[in-house]
């Protein structure tokens, strides 16, 4: 009887024993199942994860080579001011040699400055649009008195003039605030008047446009200035200016009846091999003929130029 | 032979799932690592549409004179071109 107890007793001790084995058993295959499931399912993400990063990588690639196109787009175009002005410096430079040869006739090429004195004024954008035309910088002998009242062709009070005439590359130049030559206090009354004049003209141009001008035209030319005239002169060296006067003319600054007139003075004055013409951007006689005047010195073999302070034209 | 079976078996579950557990970490690690890398490169595409965005604002801004500038080069070219015929 106690036999078969132990029996029972032993019995249920397996039973048991089995029951929690096949429940462990069965919780552990469970639990590397949903293990082995959840490491497929990831796997395939970071397929896809791997693919997306793939792709955006290509994309970024992309990107960058086109950022760093344009970045040397954006650099070639800024680059364009430095070699104008780098080219700029060059033709002045090239210039002095060129008019030496010219000097000792040794080569056929001639200079001619085309200068424009009292502006600005209400036809100096056409002149502008005309030397734009045809390709040609100029000096613009410029004045101060009374160019806020006045208006150019645009509308627009002269003194903005000042700034266009010095980003469409042209040289601007000191013709004295005043110019005054008919009024008090009379410009050539004293030097100490003209050099305030000078001056007075300099500061305005600076302020205008950031350009220090160190070219002088004295009004109605350096003769004008009568006895002073070489004090005047004597100062303007002392303060680190040139002056210049002219060599050929269309006659604008007086009476010009017609634009044959016109054509004639000026064609007759062009003589020398390198010539400083004298004209006025207030002159419509001499905007008719600007175009025509300038075809006419390059067939003639001119290099048209704008007046620099290195120049043998610029008495110094 | 039974404990030997049973004992085999119960290393195997238990070793089994050790090694789907570690498995399972591994790649979660590289899922992770992946999900980080994605938002990274979105992250800096997003940077490089902006920085285009602001090229594209300079480079309109100068292509609007750059014809200007080319033709006031181009004058100067001119010019220096004969003063070069004129000093050779």
């Amino acid at each position: 009887m106690a036999k078969s107890g132990r029996k029972v007793k032993k019995s249920y001790k397996l039973i048991i024993f089995y029951s929690l084995y096949i429940i462990f058993a069965l919780f552990m295959s469970y639990v590397c199942i949903n293990n082995f499931f959840k490491v497929k399912n990831i796997n395939i993400k970071n397929g896809y994860l791997k693919s997306e990063y793939k792709a955006l990588g290509k994309e970024y690639k992309v990107r960058n080579m086109i950022n760093s196109e344009t970045a040397d787009e954006i650099k070639d175009i800024v680059n364009i001011d430095t070699v104008t002005k780098e080219t700029k410096a060059n033709v002045f430079k090239l210039a002095q040699t060129a008019e030496k040869r010219i000097k000792e006739g040794k080569t056929n090429y001639k200079i001619a400055y085309i200068t424009f004195d009292d502006g600005p004024y209400y036809l100096t954008n056409k002149v502008l649009d005309t030397l734009k035309s045809k390709k040609v910088k100029a000096t613009f002998f410029l004045i101060g008195r009374g160019k806020e009242k006045c208006y150019d062709n645009a509308g627009f009070d002269c003194t903005t003039m000042y700034a266009k005439e010095a980003a469409a590359g042209h040289t601007l130049a000191n013709h004295t605030y005043s110019h005054a030559l008919s009024f008090s206090p009379y410009l050539y009354g004293s030097t100490s008047e003209f050099i305030n004049q000078v001056k007075k003209q300099e500061q305005l141009l600076l302020d205008k446009t950031g350009v220090k001008t160190n070219i002088v035209r004295f009004p109605g030319g350096s003769g004008s200035a009568g006895r002073l005239r070489t004090d005047m002169i004597n100062n303007l060296k002392a303060n680190g200016y040139g002056w210049v006067d002219w060599t050929a003319q269309d006659g604008d600054g007086g009476y010009v009846p017609s634009r044959d007139a016109a054509w004639n003075t000026f064609t007759s004055s062009i003589n020398e091999n390198i010539e400083v013409i004298l004209f006025h951007d207030y002159a419509d006689v001499t905007y008719s003929i600007l175009g025509d005047a300038i075809d006419y010195l390059e067939r003639n073999n001119y290099i048209l130029l704008p007046l620099f302070y290195e120049s043998v034209m610029v008495n110094k | 032979m039974k404990k030997v079976i049973l004992i085999t078996l119960s290393l195997f579950l238990i070793l089994a799932s050790v090694y789907s557990m570690c498995l399972l970490k591994i790649v979660n690690k590289k899922n992770k690592e992946l999900q980080k890398n994605v938002t990274n490169i979105k992250k800096d595409i997003e940077y490089q549409k902006i920085y285009s965005g602001k090229q594209e604002e300079e480079i309109t801004e100068l292509k609007k004179h750059q014809s200007e500038k080319l033709e006031e080069l181009s004058i100067w070219q001119k010019a220096e071109e004969k003063l070069k015929k004129a000093t050779n």
